[in-house]
């Protein structure tokens, strides 16, 4: 059987799309005991300007890590590519969380781990933006999309606008969020 | 910040394991190689994805109370 501590990473542009996502994981009670927060903020850093951090950093995520490692077998890949990484994070993710819950995954704060599709409705400052999304409106940290505007279609994960996507990637997104049983009816992002 | 569900493995059969979690038994498929009865794995959408030590498991269950 293959294991999933064996399943790499194919690039350094596939790490960077990861940590932008899973960087947002790194407080919950499981990532605590391998990312103390001054590892944590330095990533950031270095994420926010399209750098990594040390090599194998991306593995402290062990669940989303597992979860794209997963979903790379299912592909019939021997590494996890860009398209694992988006497909894990923007349409499976979502319904991976809402199963967990009646498995004992716990939200520990206000903040929901779902990820949302949006638009970038007003540039805040340097640091951040208000984005509409099918829950609302969200303040977001922009630092890893400083170059978009007013308009973008983004992906936001727990108040971090992780990547641009399409107008089609926003509705598949979004259609998913509504098919899931457990999800409330969420509000159109146009 | 969400936890992932952690689970106490309970039985084993080639890639199928059955778990216990919060005092509920489930059954999972699993990638973890090395695994064996009594070690605990996090899971997620009934699929274990990493064994975690025993250590840490209860402080992470413990922290949750």
């Amino acid at each position: 059987m293959t294991g999933i501590k064996d399943m790499g990473m194919k690039d350094d542009e596939t790490v960077l799309l990861f940590l932008k996502f899973a960087i947002q994981c790194s407080g919950s009670p499981l990532n605590r005991t391998l990312i103390p927060p001054e590892d944590e903020a330095k990533a950031r850093e270095l994420v926010s300007k399209g750098k990594l951090p040390d090599r194998g950093f991306e593995r402290r995520y062990r669940a989303a890590y597992g979860g794209c490692s997963i979903l790379a077998l299912e592909r019939e890949k021997k590494e996890i590519d860009k398209e694992v990484v988006e497909e894990y994070f923007l349409y499976r993710h979502n319904s991976n969380l809402d199963t967990d819950l009646a498995m004992g995954r716990t939200y520990r704060d206000d903040i929901d781990c779902k990820t949302y599709p949006g638009a970038i409705e007003k540039i805040e400052d340097k640091e951040f933006a208000t984005v509409k999304t099918p829950a609302g409106e969200m303040r977001c940290s922009r630092v890893f999309v400083g170059e978009l505007g007013v308009g973008s279609l983004v992906a936001v994960h727990r108040n971090v606008i992780a990547i641009q996507i399409s107008d089609d990637m926003a509705t598949k997104m979004e259609r998913l969020l509504n098919s899931n049983h457990n999800s409330k009816r969420l509000r159109s992002v146009g | 910040m969400c936890q992932a569900p952690i689970g106490k493995v309970l039985s084993m059969d080639g890639d199928r394991i059955t778990v216990e979690c919060k005092g509920k038994r489930a059954g999972l498929k699993s990638f973890v190689t090395g695994l064996a009865i009594g070690d605990y794995v996090i899971f997620s959408s009934n699929i274990a994805v990493d064994k975690i030590e025993k250590e840490e498991a209860l402080l992470i269950l413990g922290d949750r109370k």
